[in-house]
């Protein structure tokens, strides 16, 4: 049975409507099914598997599912790839490359490699490079931060399944007490 | 169902109506109403309601998440890109293709259309302000330009007519520069806007916050009522929106006299000099370039401001070789739009126990408080502005997405309400109507229909930008003012068109030698012939104006009506 019906259809026969966490722990489970396969469009795969391990250390996997289990990679090369300008796009590889040599220079291996302490030895230096970075370029760290978020929280599985999603509202209320809200809206 | 009129047979209606956008669906729904057989053309495809293909689609449905690609913005929107967001995915197929529908530009003009029907009614922006003799009196008042021939009381029944039928939104308030309508129960403000409004009471004697005065509806009607969608540019499947698609055109058709034509481009009106009127429209078909010829005791011309004035200078004959009605060489003067891009916002403190639901589609709106009397009045500008704007708060992905931390640590609270509330507002400023701002044909360049392409030539003056500096006071000054932190400034500049308010060229007066449009929006030397679009205008108000539209219509196919049942026409 398809994955998504099989959960829906578990919550109605427990006859309670899951908060939006426990429904995607839930569907976390299947790691092996939502895990995507992707073909980059415009990276070459060395390049796509870089930057498929760094968003997920950007966004990891918790009760919620980590940035490439939702298509985070592919959304990113298609942003880069159709909406960029050549000489940024040059320079955000040229940030990816930098990343594996540093890797290797310490740790001897290629980033999707390397163990979560060591890839965030990383990440926190990416993270110091933005501190310290001038206003005229975004740092890759934020770059890379921004493209992930826009890519997670834009995608269906966060969109309809862990985000509140109610794509017709049909009234306004503007001024919902916060403890009645268990996720913010996706929409 | 409507039938496609067909070359040679079928050519003659009591009357045609020149597009279908807002005020050509009202041409067309009274005019049936009242018996007429009516043809109602149009440049571009049929859209009937419920023809709304991205209705329903969420971000993720949408290639690139619902981005266009630079590359596609270059090659086909060049300049219908210049308003922000107009061809994202889900709204692009509302706009022209430039390169099919060039123009030609002396200073920066954003000729912002969509050639289909229904017009820019499915993509407009909704919110209804009625004039008042604040603004049919300014021009007199201050002598600029030429006085409007109409008054307040003139229009005001109108007013009432087409805004029951509309549906709108709204709080009645008491102004007597912007008169309360006919409203359905206004849509609620929320805490921050609450909040920002009473501060405002408080602190200014003379301005005020009010509920946006929007052509949704907050009640059923016949239509649906208003899902809270903010969907609205893409066309509302419920109809919870006032659009020719979804209200007036199936009411047309419901009287069983409306012929609609798609694919129609009006060439030009056909002048008969034996009998002093106007005979019928020569259309060209969009898409196969044949030739035909409308023969109607009566014609709208409700092409757009832009599209009517450009049909008119197109119909030339040797009793009007400078096009239709143009004795005077009025024609394409006196162009005006809105300015406006200049914005501001701020957080509103002491709000974090709420939240919202519901996406509402209009916000608050404060009405013009400059030169309205004798204490506003203004040393350095004449007329003023109105406010629009909104509040609404945020999510924690998006508040967190510039902060230099990443991980599980900060992961679950991305999904949370975040930050705080902010409220923001925009101005639109009122343009004089000056000779020299204008649109003519270019001698050299023509369309794919062989139509001489519109040039144009239009700025803003003095008056308009002593304007925008005191927007630029203002605006930061009155959300400080509120309490309100963090304060950003956004000053763009605004370019004619980019408003797409665009009005005058072909205005209304008192005496033929000075304008193009009686008191009752006909040629003055072609009876028959009526334009009641944003051609029409005299002035330009500061207020968004296709409700005056509605109501200008409505009224002059009243007119029309009782002229021809007493042989007038």
């Amino acid at each position: 049975m398809d994955r998504r019906k099989a959960i829906k259809h578990t919550t109605l026969l427990l006859g309670t409507a899951l908060s939006g966490g426990t429904m995607a722990g839930l569907m976390a489970g299947c790691k092996a099914e939502i895990k995507l396969g992707w073909e980059p469009s415009f990276f070459n795969s060395k390049e796509a598997q870089t930057l498929e391990s760094l968003v997920d250390t950007i966004l990891p996997k918790t009760e919620t599912p980590a940035a490439s289990e939702v298509g985070v990679p592919a959304y990113i090369d298609d942003i880069i790839g159709h909406f960029w300008k050549a000489e940024d796009q040059k320079q955000f590889q040229n940030d990816l490359t930098k990343v594996n040599k540093r890797a290797h220079n310490l740790f001897g291996a290629p980033y999707a490699e390397l163990s979560t302490a060591e890839q965030n030895k990383i990440m926190d230096h990416l993270v110091e490079k933005a501190r310290s970075a001038g206003t005229e370029n975004q740092p890759f760290f934020l770059q890379l931060k921004e493209l992930t978020y826009s890519g997670y929280f834009t995608s269906e599985f966060i969109g309809e399944e862990v985000l509140a999603y109610d794509p017709v509202p049909g009234t306004y209320i503007g001024d919902l007490p916060i403890e009645d809200v268990d996720q913010a809206w996706s929409l | 169902m409507f039938d496609i009129a067909q070359n040679n047979k079928s050519n003659t209606f009591d009357a045609v109506v020149i597009g279908s956008g807002i005020s050509g669906g009202w041409a067309a729904k009274e005019l049936t109403q009242n018996g007429l057989k009516t043809l109602l053309l149009d440049r571009g495809r049929m859209v009937r309601h419920g023809d709304y293909p991205t209705a329903n689609l969420d971000p993720w449905d949408m290639e690139h998440r619902g981005k266009t690609p630079p590359e596609e913005i270059k090659r086909d929107y060049p300049k219908q890109s210049r308003f922000p967001g107009n061809v994202r995915q889900e709204t692009k197929h509302w706009f022209v293709k430039d390169p099919e529908h060039p123009y030609l530009e002396d200073r920066r003009f954003d000729w912002i259309r969509g050639n289909h029907v229904g017009g820019r009614s499915i993509t407009w922006g909704r919110q209804c302000y009625r004039w008042s003799d604040l603004d049919f009196e300014a021009n007199i008042r201050e002598g600029v330009a030429i006085d409007w021939p109409i008054r307040y009381k003139d229009i005001k029944p109108w007013y009432d007519y087409v805004e029951s039928y509309v549906g709108i939104s709204g709080r009645r308030e008491g102004l007597h520069h912007l008169p309360d309508g006919e409203f359905l129960k206004p849509m609620d403000l929320n805490v921050a806007e609450l909040q920002f409004r009473d501060r405002i009471h408080q602190i200014y004697d003379d301005r005020m916050v009010t509920n946006a005065r929007i052509a949704n509806l907050s009640e059923p009607k016949d239509r649906g009522a208003c899902q809270y969608r903010n969907r609205c540019k893409r066309g509302c499947p419920y109809g919870g929106y006032f659009s020719s698609v979804s209200s007036t055109i199936p009411d047309a058709e419901r009287t069983g006299k409306l012929t609609i034509r798609p694919h129609s481009i009006a060439h030009s009106v056909i002048y008969d000099p034996n009998t002093g009127k106007a005979s019928g429209v020569r259309v060209i078909d969009a898409e196969t370039k044949e030739e035909m010829v409308f023969n109607a005791r009566i014609i709208f011309v409700n092409a757009s401001t832009l599209g009517s004035t450009q049909i008119l200078m197109n119909s030339t004959s040797t009793s009007f070789p400078e096009g239709m009605g143009n004795t005077n060489g009025v024609l394409g003067k006196y162009l005006m739009d809105h300015h406006f891009l200049i914005s501001g916002s701020g957080e509103v403190d002491g709000l974090e126990d709420y939240y919202y639901k519901g996406r509402r589609p209009g916000g608050t709106y404060m009405p013009r408080f400059r030169n309205i009397d004798a204490e506003s009045g203004m040393k350095n500008f004449t007329r003023g502005y109105g406010l629009q704007g909104g509040g609404g708060r945020g999510t924690g992905w998006k508040q967190n997405i510039a902060e230099l931390n990443y991980g599980k640590k900060s992961k679950e609270d991305l999904f949370k309400p975040g930050g705080p509330w902010r409220y923001g507002m925009i101005a639109f400023g009122e343009c004089l109507p000056y000779e020299d701002n204008r649109v003519y044909q270019d001698p050299n360049a023509v369309d794919q229909w062989g139509i001489p392409l519109l040039r144009f030539d239009a700025g803003w003056k003095e008056n308009e930008l002593e304007m925008r500096k005191d927007m630029r006071i203002q605006i930061p000054e009155m959300l400080e003012n509120a309490g309100l932190k963090n304060i950003q400034f956004n000053d763009q500049m605004s370019y004619p068109g980019q408003g797409i308010h665009e009005m005058g060229t072909a205005r209304m007066g008192r005496n033929p030698k000075t304008s193009i449009l009686n008191k009752w929006n006909q040629i003055h030397d072609v009876p028959n012939v009526f334009v009641t679009d944003g051609a029409c205008m005299t002035s330009a108000g500061c207020q968004n104006p296709s409700i005056t539209y509605m109501a200008l219509t409505a009224r002059a196919c009243d007119h029309a009506i009782s002229e021809l049942n007493r042989q007038n026409l």
